[in-house]
C-alpha cells in the first residue's frame, strides 16, 4: 500500500488568478482525494446590497469583473419583477448584445487562461488579442471597459445610438473570422487535444447532483441555460437560440462549449441588431417595491440567480444571489479524482472558477 | 419573465427530502438553484428552496425556528453541501451533518451577520397617559 501525502494547491498558485485553496491527496502522483477551501475573498455583499436598493445597481457590479453586466442585468430584472414594470423590446435587446458582448470576453478569458493553465502561452496570447478588441468595443458604447453602468430599474440610463450599433456590427464582422481560426486551433491542435481530451471527467450523474450550471453543465450533456427561458431580449419574436453542449464532460468538452459559445455570440448580436426598433429606452418606476422578485440570467459561467425581498423603503430586507462559480468549484472534487498531478491545474482552470463570485 | 413563483405559502414542517422524492415521480429531477433563509425577526425563519423543474422555477417554502434541527438535502444533491455552510454561517441555522467555517471563521471573527435583532413583542394598547397641565404663571408676559 503506497503511501497518501497530503498537499496543499493554493490559495497562491500561478494557476489561479484569485485565492482558492485546493488539498490534495496524493499517491505519489495521482490524485486520490480533494477538499475544497473557500472564503478567502469573502466580502459580505448580501449585507451591503440590502442598504440601498438604488445604488446596489451599481454595486452589484462590483461583484465580479468579468461578468458584472450580468450581475446587473439579474438584480434590475428581479426589482423589475418587483416592481411589476415592463421593460421595452429595444431596452432588452441592447441589454442582449451587451450580456453577449461580455460572453465574448469572459469566454476568451477562460479560454486564453486554460492555453496558460497548458502551457500554450502563444494560444493564450492570441486569445486575450481577441478579447482586446472586445473590451475596446464595450469601451465606445458603454463608457467602460468592465462595469458598464447601462442598467437601472425599468431600463437603460441612457440609449446607444445608430453610430454605435453599426460598430458593433462592423466589429462582430471583423471578429467572427478570427473567431473562427482561433476554434478550428483548439479543434484540431494536437498538442491541446492531447492535454484536455479524456482529462478531469465530470459524468452527467455528478454534474447533476452538484448542481453545476453554464459550460461546465453543458460539457457533461445537461442541456440546461436560461437563455431558453427567454429573459430580456432573448424572448423577443424573431431571436432564435439553441444551446451548445457536449457529453463527453472532458476538459475538451468544457473548452468547445466555451469556443463554441463564442461564435454563437457573435449570431445572437446580430440577431438583436436586426431586431432593434426606435422605442423608449426607459420605463420609469415611482416609490418604493415592496413586493418579492427573482432574476435569472445566463451569465458567461452559468445562471446567475438574484433574489430580492422588498418592504416599501430604500433598504430591503433580503437580498440574495447565487453565482455560477459557488456551484461550480465544488465539483472540481469529483473531477480530478484519479487525474495526475500535472493536469490540476487545468481541470481547475476549465471551470472557469470565478472566487470574487463565489464568496461574495 | 415567464417563469412563475410557485407554492408562496410557507409549510409549518420542513419535509423537503420527502417534497423532493415526490416532485421526482413525475419529471426528471429537479435542479436544485439555491437555498434561501430570511430572518422573520420574530425568533423564526422562512427556508425557501428553489428548484427547476419541468422546465419552470418552482420553490419550496418552510417556516423554522431558530434552534431547529434541518434536514439536510446533501444525500440528494452533492452540490446543497455549500449551500447549508453558507447559512450555518450566515444565519446560524442547523442542518444535520452540515458544519459551518466556508466563508467565516465564527470562533474568531463575526458571527451571523445576516441575523436581524428581535422585534419587540406587541402589547395591548393602553389608555393615553393624561396630559400634564402646566399653570402659566406669567401668560400675560408671553410676546408672540
Amino acid at each position: 500500500m503506497s503511501r497518501v501525502s497530503v498537499i496543499p494547491f493554493g490559495p497562491q498558485h500561478s494557476s489561479f488568478l484569485e485565492p482558492m485553496n485546493l488539498k490534495l491527496s496524493l499517491e505519489e502522483e495521482k490524485v486520490v482525494g480533494a477538499t475544497i477551501n473557500i472564503g478567502y475573498n469573502h466580502r459580505g455583499m448580501e449585507y451591503a446590497m440590502a442598504q440601498d436598493y438604488k445604488r446596489t445597481v451599481f454595486l452589484c457590479e462590483r461583484v465580479c469583473g468579468i461578468c458584472s453586466y450580468h450581475h446587473s442585468s439579474a438584480y434590475v430584472q428581479a426589482l423589475e419583477n418587483a416592481f411589476n414594470v415592463k421593460v421595452s423590446d429595444r431596452a432588452n435587446l441592447i441589454r442582449t448584445i451587451m450580456m453577449e458582448c461580455q460572453r465574448l470576453t469572459s469566454h476568451l478569458l477562460a479560454l486564453g487562461h486554460t492555453a496558460e493553465a497548458l502551457g500554450y502561452e502563444n494560444l493564450f496570447m492570441q486569445f486575450f488579442r481577441e478579447r482586446e478588441e472586445i473590451m475596446m468595443l464595450v469601451n465606445r458604447v458603454s463608457g467602460n471597459r468592465v462595469h458598464y453602468s447601462m442598467n437601472t430599474i425599468g431600463g437603460l440610463r441612457k440609449d446607444v445610438t445608430y453610430e454605435q450599433l453599426k460598430d458593433i456590427e462592423r466589429t462582430v464582422d471583423v471578429m467572427e473570422p478570427k473567431f473562427l481560426e482561433l476554434q478550428k486551433v483548439i479543434r484540431t491542435d494536437s498538442t491541446f487535444r492531447k492535454r484536455t481530451m479524456g482529462i478531469g471527467v465530470l459524468k452527467r450523474s455528478d454534474a447533476e447532483s452538484y448542481c453545476v450550471v453554464g459550460p461546465v453543465g453543458r460539457g457533461s450533456g445537461l442541456p440546461h441555460d436560461v437563455r431558453l427561458t427567454g429573459f430580456a431580449g432573448y424572448g423577443v419574436d424573431g431571436m432564435k437560440f439553441q444551446p451548445v453542449y457536449y457529453e463527453e464532460g472532458d476538459v475538451y468538452a468544457r473548452n468547445m462549449v466555451r469556443m463554441d459559445e463564442v461564435i454563437q455570440s457573435v449570431d445572437l448580436i446580430r440577431q438583436a441588431l436586426n431586431l432593434i426598433r426606435d422605442e423608449p429606452f426607459l420605463n420609469p418606476v415611482k416609490g418604493h417595491p415592496t413586493a418579492e422578485g427573482v432574476g435569472r440570467v445566463e451569465a458567461p459561467r452559468g445562471e446567475l440567480y438574484y433574489y430580492v425581498k422588498a418592504k416599501g423603503e430604500v433598504k430591503l430586507d433580503r437580498i440574495k444571489l447565487r453565482t455560477p462559480a459557488f456551484v461550480n468549484i465544488p465539483a472540481i472534487a469529483a473531477m480530478i479524482g484519479g487525474a495526475q498531478l500535472a493536469d490540476v491545474a487545468p481541470i481547475a482552470v476549465s471551470v472557469d472558477p470565478c472566487i470574487c463570485c463565489c464568496d461574495r | 419573465m415567464t417563469d412563475e413563483i410557485k407554492s408562496k405559502e410557507p409549510k409549518p414542517v420542513n419535509d423537503i427530502k420527502s417534497k423532493v422524492d415526490r416532485m421526482t415521480l413525475k419529471f426528471p429531477r429537479p435542479r436544485l438553484i439555491t437555498i434561501i433563509a430570511n430572518d422573520n425577526a420574530d425568533g423564526t425563519f422562512e427556508l425557501i428552496y428553489a428548484f427547476h423543474y419541468n422546465n419552470q422555477y418552482t420553490e419550496v417554502r418552510y417556516t423554522v425556528m431558530a434552534d431547529d434541527e434541518l434536514d439536510s438535502l446533501s444525500p440528494y444533491y452533492a452540490g446543497a453541501v455549500n449551500m447549508e455552510r453558507e447559512i450555518v454561517d450566515m444565519m446560524g441555522l442547523h442542518f444535520k451533518g452540515i458544519e459551518g467555517g466556508m466563508l467565516l471563521t465564527p470562533e474568531k471573527g463575526i458571527v451571523t451577520p445576516l441575523r436581524k435583532p428581535l422585534k419587540p413583542k406587541e402589547s395591548k394598547p393602553s389608555l393615553p397617559a393624561p396630559i400634564p397641565v402646566q399653570a402659566t404663571e406669567n401668560a400675560s408676559e408671553v410676546k408672540p
